[in-house]
């Protein structure tokens, strides 16, 4: 085949493409394109096939007469309900094809016969007769030797054009203008004049004149085509016209799905429907103009998601229109449904995206997914609201909130008991059907959730839920369970929050997700063998050596949850992926002392979400968690060693949780920190990133911005500040992290501190802030002071605190002076590290001899020290410990710290009292 | 400088302190307290290392060999951010008091690497060790020196060292250094040692007092290692123990758990964590009574075992001392302080100083150099009862010195520590 023929196949394979609906085609495509097959066998085929694109298939049958030979299919019976076309060739009629009922059926458009089935009758008469041409034109060939599938380019396009103005006339017109328009362009001489006579009296340009223009009409459209594809052939050249021709007509596929997009009026039902139209036509999306591909996936971003300016950005150039596909096949839609699917499915749409797309290239991102995952769109919330007639829930986010507070738990129970509508109902019942008995976790996607700026983050419900038995007690649980998480939305918590932040007036819709839960079952539990959340931006690092894009991930065995919450009296494996082997501990027993203690799992036999004592559990399933033996290692005669190979003694040898194989010996480290580092790249922003493996496969569970927690955004640092109110500034390893105003500072000397002369007083200093902790307000002061706090062994390096000493604080200093030429290290808190991360203390080293840097010894050391108020046992100590009363030395002020990781720059001053 | 100011505290100065009251004690001549109060040799050497990104920092070490008059010196290795060679000094002093109280044919030494492991990856670590090592290996050795794990080091670190030490000296010395891992060089009954020399010296007491075991109630601060194998011993020697003291992590706060009738070893053990912390909520359902952190000062019974923290008995809290007790085993380092410990002394409360007490730890070190010099090792019960033997000969030695001269137990202590060291010192020709 010459490549003539083979653009003109690929041409018309397109344009058969563009009659799919007539089902048939393709079958009678295939028989005539038979080009061995005789005549006679080809048309008894055809005639045997042809009912089949009929409505009603088994009661009907066809004949074709061409020239003077009759074909009929099998059963043949020519009855008076019948549809019949004329095969023509150039011009004259050759034949027929005709299909007939046998018996009577209902009336519809043309008899018994629908429209639909008029246009393809006409299409199969038209093929047979473009078969014909095509029989004669390789006779003559064969005859003649000529190389060109077709006699000339006339010919070839007549065929094309006839096809499409028989099949479909506005595309014809629309097919002329575009080339009409590329011809134009590309500066062919006679365009202009094809203009003009598709749009006639085009003579000035179009505006200028203050009168409207007089409206066109189209004279002989056939002709014009033909006339306008012969001029773009002859200066374009034929593959530049077909693939144009291909092209245009894709576009013209999917324009149904952008007219749906652009209506504002389309509800998300109509827009699955849509999207499902589009899926079945089996387009190669790739194949679409860029142009258009881009203006599909931001409308259906916009519509799924976000008009954020900013995330359609990020997103367009990931998703693709069948990715939305697969979404809305997995929605959940209230009837007339305008909503959305919240901040939380959106930034978890497109990290999935941007990571699928990512693993082509990078080995290590392969078997990185997303979990399966249902949602219902967020007016699900109004409409459950509607259905059930609670409406008197709208003004509460307006009402007192102890008042809110106190009648919480009675609207929990009223939503609980209220009846999902049969439209969400039937949605959720299809969902579980999808999950099968696989647990699954309910969880809000709030608009207002996971913006940057607003972090809701543990604001409103999640809920595992054990999924298991059978289908009406699954469904009653999982309805249950969105109900307590919409009545979670006029909850105090964060109605209160709402109104700190001024979003109260933000109409409250509440998308929810409902995840498969990753992991398998090991007993009586179900639960993942790790999960863990990843920081692009480390805000708590452990040792100078550690950069803040070195990022931070917090591991757990089992679920992830006391990972990302933090319980302080547990503690999860830190990891910094851009320095794994700087582990926050070096020896063995603090490596136990801090090292996870419980895990949370779903019992499946409570059905319930519970967490366990780690020890019982591996001593009882360890050997169950698949990849044990990298998630474990054995402490033994004070030494911690990684398993020798893969099996594990939990009966008799002691284990910890200590993630060593997989940090060491796996790719781990760089698949988490190759996914940080993309993600924060395309969106733009660093990132958080929830995460779970079940063994197999490593599921990505949530990603938003970094820093959109409360106690991570980078504080904004005053200018122009009066010198007298600043106490002090740091330009070193500063975190971004929000202070709570403070109302004392505990202040140790660091000159009168290394003066102590006995180490028991040192030790008294210790006591002294101990009972400080209990009687100063709670989270209301800072502690500060030399060196490493917390140091054991030698306390003259920093005061010998425990962390129990010190856990009320705010913000812990440790203020480093210069020594004899040279600055000692501070301790980074290191002595306490995890347990001033679980509980949010916030934690800066103070450079006093750096030039530039203020330290108010005004403030420090003279201001008055109100110790002896407070302790008057410890009068002995004043001296050494200063206890700054901010409110005494400057009446109604705070001492505000703010602190700004991206400046490296923190500053502490006298700020007016707002509370 | 600052001369108005006090002085800034020196842990070598107050050991020299404490040595030169010892000294004048015994009336020492210049010479022997000269030797005595300064180290005999101090190392101090640049260790180059390649970090892992492939630049090199230069740390410094430091090996103090205080005495060795009676036989290698022993002493750990710290790491430590910031470490002074006075530190060093101090502590390597201490270990020469402590080997010889103890009487084990051993010297007193110390050594440090000014550095934060935090800020070190493990294969820093450990060119970190064999760096030391590679200044050192002159001059230590199982016949010189012979290192152990201390402050932020590990049994991982010691490894590391001996590993670096025999393949300099293309030999197998494993005697070189102790706190290795069973199997490797390392002996069993490390983990009682402590506890039950702890009880060794209390039964010796016991009977010094003339009073039975089995008449006995303890009561015991802390439930760590030490805590636990003592009481498992005293248990197994008929004593009571009716009161148990620790940290609570959850609540931030210490417990002490009370069964007047005694408690059940094993039924602690079972609820307690991995950190010697015990479940107070199934404490309280197994029927003991939870008190406060302080109580276990305050029970009606004949002995007292601090074997926690320092610092733990003070001049605000000696008085709740009940007055049925008879005898206080510090099994910690520095319990006690020392106005509260004038108090006790005036009350005529038997006390078994720290340095006596807690010494079956070190003993234990050295029984491990020795297997490890000969290449055999023995069952625990034959380590446990060569402990007792040593213990009880010590604890019988100071004893005697104590009733002998009508010293305060702890002062009896240093003081034949001292005597046994500046004798040996002597009998060498040294001074």
């Amino acid at each position: 085949m010459t490549q003539s023929d083979q653009s003109m196949q690929e041409l018309l394979i397109a344009l058969q493409e563009r009659a799919k609906e007539l089902s048939c085609l393709y079958a009678v495509d295939e028989i005539l394109n038979l080009s061995d097959a005789s005549l006679d066998v080809t048309m008894r085929r055809l005639v045997d096939t042809l009912p089949l694109g009929w409505q009603y298939p088994t009661r009907c049958v066809a004949r074709v007469k061409l020239d003077d030979r009759t074909y009929v299919s099998q059963g043949f019976d020519e009855t008076a309900w019948s549809l019949t076309a004329p095969i023509v060739f150039e011009g004259e009629p050759i034949g027929s094809v005709a299909v007939f009922y046998t018996q009577q059926e209902p009336a519809a458009d043309e008899g018994p016969f629908l429209t639909e089935e008029r246009r393809l009758i006409n299409a199969i008469a038209e093929r047979i007769g473009h078969y014909v041409l095509q029989r004669r034109l390789r006779r003559m060939r064969q005859v003649g030797g000529d190389s060109q599938g077709f006699r000339t380019t006339a010919e070839r396009f007549r065929v094309v054009l006839d096809f499409v103005r028989t099949t479909d006339r506005k595309l014809l017109v629309k097919l002329t203008r575009r080339m009409i328009n590329h011809l134009g362009w590309n500066g062919v001489a006679g365009a202009e004049e094809l203009l003009s006579e598709f749009v006639p009296q085009v003579t000035s340009v179009a505006g200028q004149e203050n009168r409207p223009l007089a409206r066109a009409t189209l004279r002989d459209l056939a002709a014009l085509a033909e006339r306008t594809f012969l001029l773009a052939e002859d200066t374009l050249g034929e593959e530049e016209v077909l693939g144009c021709i291909r092209s245009w007509i894709r576009e013209d596929r999917a324009s149904f799905l952008y007219g749906a997009l652009e209506k504002l009026d389309t509800s998300l039902t109509e827009l699955a429907g849509a999207l499902e139209r589009f899926h079945a036509m089996e387009l190669h999306v790739e194949e679409l103009p860029s142009a258009l591909r881009t203006g599909l996936s931001v409308a259906l971003i916009r519509r799924f998601f976000s008009e954020d300016l900013a995330f359609i950005r990020a997103a367009k150039g990931v998703v693709r229109v069948e990715d939305f596909h697969d979404l809305a096949q997995r929605t959940v839609i209230p009837p007339d449904s305008h909503g959305k699917l919240g901040g939380k499915c959106a930034g978890l749409f497109l990290a999935s995206r941007i990571v699928q797309e990512a693993a082509e290239r990078f080995d290590v991102l392969r078997g990185t997914r997303a979990p399966r995952t249902w949602h219902v769109a967020s007016d699900g919330l109004l409409h459950f609201i509607r259905y059930n007639d609670l409406e008197e829930v709208y003004d509460r986010k307006y009402r007192d909130i102890d008042q809110v507070r106190q009648d919480y738990p009675y609207l929990v129970q009223l939503c609980k008991a209220s009846p999902f509508p049969p439209e969400m109902a039937q949605g959720l019942s299809a969902a579980l059907d999808d999950f099968g008995e696989n647990p699954i976790i309910v969880r809000s996607s709030s608009l207002l959730e996971d913006r940057v700026g607003s972090a809701f983050s543990g604001k409103y419900k999640s809920l595992f839920l054990a999924n298991q038995g059978s289908k009406a007690r699954r469904l009653t649980a999982l309805q249950d369970a969105i109900a307590e998480v919409y009545a979670s939305v006029f909850g105090p918590d964060p109605i209160e929050y709402r109104g700190e932040r001024g979003l109260l007036d933000v109409h409250e819709e509440m998308g929810i997700m409902i995840q498969e839960v990753v992991g398998r079952r090991i007993g009586p539990y179900f639960l993942p063998s790790f999960s863990g959340v990843a920081y692009s931006r480390n805000e708590f690092r452990w040792s100078s050596r550690i950069r803040r894009e070195d990022g931070l991930v917090r591991l757990v065995l089992g679920l992830g949850t006391r990972a990302v919450d933090r319980v302080s009296d547990d503690y999860p494996v830190l990891v910094a992926p851009g320095q794994p082997n700087l582990r926050v501990h070096t020896m063995p027993d603090e490596t136990l002392r801090y090292s996870p203690r419980q895990i949370d799992v779903i019992d499946l036999q409570s059905e319930s979400f519970t967490t366990i004592d780690i020890d019982e559990f591996l001593t009882r399933f360890g050997r169950s968690i698949p990849g044990v033996h990298r998630l474990v290692s054995r402490i033994e005669q004070g030494i911690l060693r990684k398993p020798l190979g893969s099996s594990v003694d939990f009966g008799t040898d002691h284990h910890v949780v200590t993630f060593d194989g997989l940090i060491s010996d796996t790719p781990f480290v760089a698949r988490i920190r190759l996914l940080m580092d993309l993600l924060a790249e395309r969106l733009g922003t660093p990132v958080d990133v929830e995460f779970a493996a079940d063994g197999d496969d490593f599921y990505l569970l949530q990603c938003r911005a970094q820093g959109s927690g409360d106690e991570s955004a980078p504080a904004e640092i005053p200018h122009g500040l009066p010198a007298d109110d600043i106490v002090f500034t740091a330009d070193r390893f500063v975190s971004n992290g929000r202070v709570p105003d403070l109302t004392h500072v505990v202040y140790v000397d660091e000159n009168a501190y290394s003066a102590l002369p006995d180490p028991k007083l040192m030790q008294r200093v210790a006591d002294a802030v101990g009972r400080l902790n209990k009687v100063l307000p709670r989270h209301r002061f800072a502690l500060v002071g030399p060196g490493r706090w917390g140091s054991r062994g030698d306390i003259r390096l920093g005061v010998g605190v425990t962390y129990s000493q010190i856990s009320n604080t705010a913000l812990l200093i440790e203020v480093a002076r210069q020594k004899g030429g040279y600055v000692p290290d501070v301790s980074f808190g290191t002595h306490f590290f995890q347990d001033l991360v679980e509980s949010g203390i916030r934690y800066l080293p103070l450079y006093p001899d750096t030039p530039g840097v203020v330290f108010s010894e005004a403030f420090f050391r003279r201001a008055p020290n109100a110790l002896v108020d407070l302790l008057p046992q410890f009068g002995d100590l004043t001296h050494v410990l200063r206890v700054l009363d901010v409110e005494r030395i400057a009446p109604g002020r705070v001492l505000r710290v703010l602190m700004n990781a991206d400046l490296e720059q923190a500053v502490a001053f006298l700020a007016k009292s707002s509370g | 400088m600052n001369s108005g100011r006090p002085k800034p505290y020196n842990s070598f100065e107050t050991a020299q302190e404490q040595f030169d009251a010892v000294a004048t004690r015994l009336g020492l001549d210049t010479g022997t307290r000269e030797l005595l109060r300064s180290p005999l040799r101090e190392y101090s050497f640049a260790i180059p290392v390649r970090m892992d990104d492939g630049s090199v920092r230069v740390f410094r070490g430091f090996r103090v060999q205080h005495n060795d008059a009676r036989g290698p010196c022993k002493g750990g290795i710290r790491f430590h951010p910031l470490e002074t060679l006075d530190t060093v000094r101090a502590l390597a002093m201490w270990m020469t008091w402590k080997c010889a109280v103890v009487d084990i044919p051993l010297g007193g030494g110390k050594g440090g690497i000014i550095c934060d492991p935090h800020n070190l990856s493990l294969a820093e670590q450990e060119r970190l060790c064999r760096g030391f090592v590679r200044q050192v290996v002159r001059n230590v050795g199982p016949t010189l020196d012979v290192p152990a794990p201390d402050v932020m080091t590990s049994g991982q670190h010691m490894l590391w060292m001996l590993d670096e030490f025999e393949a300099i000296r293309g030999e197998h010395l494993p005697g070189f250094i102790t706190g290795k891992p069973v199997g490797l060089g390392g002996s069993l009954g490390r983990t009682e040692a402590t506890g039950y020399g702890v009880v060794f010296t209390i039964r010796e007491t016991l009977r010094e007092l003339g009073l039975r075991a089995e008449d006995t109630r303890a009561s015991v601060q802390g439930f760590g290692n030490v805590a636990q194998y003592a009481i498992e011993l005293l248990m197994q020697l008929g004593g009571t123990v009716t009161c148990v003291s620790c940290w609570d992590q959850k609540d931030q706060v210490a417990y002490s758990y009370r069964r007047r009738s005694g408690v059940d070893l094993a039924e602690l053990r079972s609820i307690t964590d991995r950190f010697g912390g015990i479940d107070s909520k199934r404490a309280r359902e197994l029927g003991y009574e939870v008190l406060d952190g302080d109580a276990w000062l305050e029970q009606e019974v004949e002995i007292l075992i601090p074997a926690a923290l320092e610092n733990q008995i003070h001049i605000d809290n000696v008085d709740r001392i009940a007055p049925t007790v008879r005898l206080i085993a510090e099994g910690a380092n520095g319990p006690t302080g020392p106005r509260a410990d004038a108090v006790i002394r005036e009350r005529g409360i038997f006390m078994i100083p720290d340095l006596l007490a807690n010494s079956g730890g070190v003993t234990c070190s050295y029984f491990e150099q020795v297997q490890s010099n000969m290449n055999y090792y023995w069952s625990r019960d034959e380590v446990l009862g060569k402990l007792d033997l040593k213990m009880t000969s010590a604890f019988r030695a100071v004893a005697e010195l104590a009733q002998r001269e009508n010293l305060y137990m702890r002062d009896a202590a240093y003081v034949i520590a001292v005597t046994r060291v500046a004798q040996a010192s002597r009998d060498r020709g040294w001074v």
